[in-house]
């Protein structure tokens, strides 16, 4: 499914990760990690938002040629997500659904699923950062995604929006969507059923598991 | 400008070669500040939503960009069919017709730019340590702040600020002004810093506000506030060094810098009680005619600096302020 090859991202404070190669398949996937060692700029660089060295394949398509199919086929929610204030979170949803092609239906049973209802009228500067980062986690499932990536997913947000986003996560794995986590969590490993677990120290990638 | 003065000039600048080009070059210069503004609002985290417009079909992407285009170049754009209508009017075409494929061509440039940033990824946010300060000094971090958030805010009040001032010396310096012209100026400039003395309050206030469970002595604050005051109005206290830099006008020159260092921190001590949901916006307003006031009535200047000092001090005299 993803095939990462000679990937190098290394910035002027002397940080830098390599990752020679990698390719892993279907399935929910966790990256384990202290904080600062390089998890959400691994997943910008895979979700197409940061550049990096090397390259990035998803279902054989590369993202250093294809830039704009591959990113179509990923779907990412940050870590700490920001977006502009003036918005509410329905005109951002609508935004984002037109450019990834979600349907209303879609929409409707993502709001029902995490808990958003008629919050989303409100516009995001008066958003808590729970309430930001289900707004990421919503647009982050619109449209038909290969790969979703959630960085820290089930931080800042309620215990039942943690359980109704497991159960989300496991209906989209049932439909052939994988899955790119990341957590820093000590009990995040028992969450579900993981096709691999991968971690990361040192600017180096390592499988612990898969 | 009255109308008519408005149709001679653009019969003007479409008879005149020299004047053409130049609305040719103001046209270009503000498509290029006004597109890197664009793609540079687009690499903020917060803005990084818009990089899916790359999915849209080219033709859907342009109808946007369009949209976005023409409302940004819209006074260029009145300025353009205005000259068209009177290029029209004085059957001078030619110009007319390069004026619009040279719009087209600007256009077209932005919208490539536009495509291929989207289809880009974007750069990474990083802010390099500087070799020679490794460490940066508590009263520099506002300054720093302005330097990476708001570049344009300090562009524009310094250049304006110091035109203006200029333009004081330079009327002073041809006759028949007194030193209260300098100091009327010197008010002015102060008062242009009105948006970065807001934005002060702000940063110390919000970015700030961990730092006021330290315990700071009341002498370190203005210390800081002064270092960070000081290092922003650097440029006009130099101009007014420059301006009076004979022996016979030092003391001129210190007064002068005083009393402008004076009505800035005045004026930043009236905003933070504006910003403690005190309504001193009138106030900041009647500050200003009340010191054109009394500079007109010749009061010294080290007395007019006297309520501004005050004001500042009590502004910043609670633990609760930084």
């Amino acid at each position: 499914m993803l095939e990462i090859s000679q990937f190098k991202k290394s910035y002027s404070t002397g940080f830098e990760i390599k990752i020679d190669s990698l390719q892993l398949q279907g399935g929910i996937h966790l990256i384990k990690g202290e904080n600062g060692s390089g998890k959400s700029t691994l997943l910008k660089a895979i979700a197409g938002i940061h550049d990096f060295e090397g390259d990035i394949t998803l279902e054989g398509i590369a993202i250093k040629k294809d830039p704009v199919r591959f990113r179509k086929m990923v779907n990412y929610s940050d870590a700490e997500p920001m977006f502009p204030d003036f918005l509410n979170l329905n005109e951002l949803i609508a935004f984002v659904a037109s450019t990834k092609g979600a349907d209303a239906a879609q929409i409707s049973h993502l709001k029902t699923e995490l808990g958003i209802g008629d919050y989303a009228k409100n516009p995001l500067a008066s958003y808590s950062s729970g309430m930001l980062k289900k707004a990421g986690l919503i647009l982050a499932f619109l449209g038909n995604p290969q790969l979703i990536i959630l960085d820290e997913p089930f931080t800042t947000i309620d215990v039942e929006t943690q359980d109704r986003l497991k159960k989300l996560v496991l209906s989209h794995v049932a439909e052939g969507k994988s899955f790119l986590i990341t957590s820093h969590l000590a009990d995040f490993e028992k969450l579900f059923e993981y096709s691999s677990i991968l971690e990361i120290a040192d600017g180096k990638l390592s499988k612990v598991y898969g | 400008m009255e109308f008519k003065q408005h149709v001679l000039l653009a019969e003007r600048v479409l008879e005149n070669d020299k004047f053409f080009l130049g609305v040719l070059g103001a046209f270009l210069i503000f498509g290029i500040f006004q597109e890197r503004y664009q793609l540079n609002l687009m690499n903020e985290s917060r803005y990084r939503i818009f990089h899916s417009l790359a999915f849209f079909s080219v033709p859907k992407l342009l109808k946007i960009q369009l949209s976005i285009w023409t409302k940004t170049h819209a006074l260029l754009l009145i300025y353009a069919v205005f000259l068209s209508y009177i290029g029209l009017r004085s059957q001078i075409l030619l110009k007319p017709i390069l004026l619009w494929f040279f719009v087209l061509g600007v256009f077209s440039l932005d919208f490539i730019l536009f495509y291929f940033k989207l289809r880009r990824p974007f750069p990474d946010r990083v802010i390099s340590k500087s070799v020679l300060f490794p460490r940066i000094p508590f009263g520099f971090w506002f300054l720093k702040h302005l330097a990476t958030n708001r570049p344009i805010l300090i562009i524009a009040v310094k250049l304006v600020s110091l035109i203006l001032l200029n333009g004081f010396f330079f009327s002073y310096e041809s006759g028949g002004y007194d030193l209260r012209w300098i100091a009327f100026g010197l008010l002015c400039a102060a008062f242009i810093h009105f948006p970065v003395w807001m934005e002060k309050v702000r940063f110390d206030a919000e970015e700030l506000s961990y730092f006021l469970n330290l315990p700071r002595s009341f002498f370190l604050k203005i210390r800081q506030h002064l270092t960070s005051l000081i290092l922003f109005i650097l440029p006009e206290l130099i101009l007014i060094g420059i301006k009076f830099k004979t022996q016979d006008f030092g003391l001129i020159a210190l007064n002068l810098s005083f009393f402008f260092v004076s009505i800035n921190l005045g004026l930043l001590g009236l905003i933070v009680f504006q910003s403690q949901h005190i309504d001193w916006t009138k106030a900041i307003m009647g500050a200003f005619f009340l010191l054109f006031l009394v500079i007109l009535f010749s009061i010294p200047f080290y007395l007019i600096a006297v309520p501004s000092l005050a004001a500042f001090i009590l502004a910043i005299k609670s633990p609760y302020q930084i």
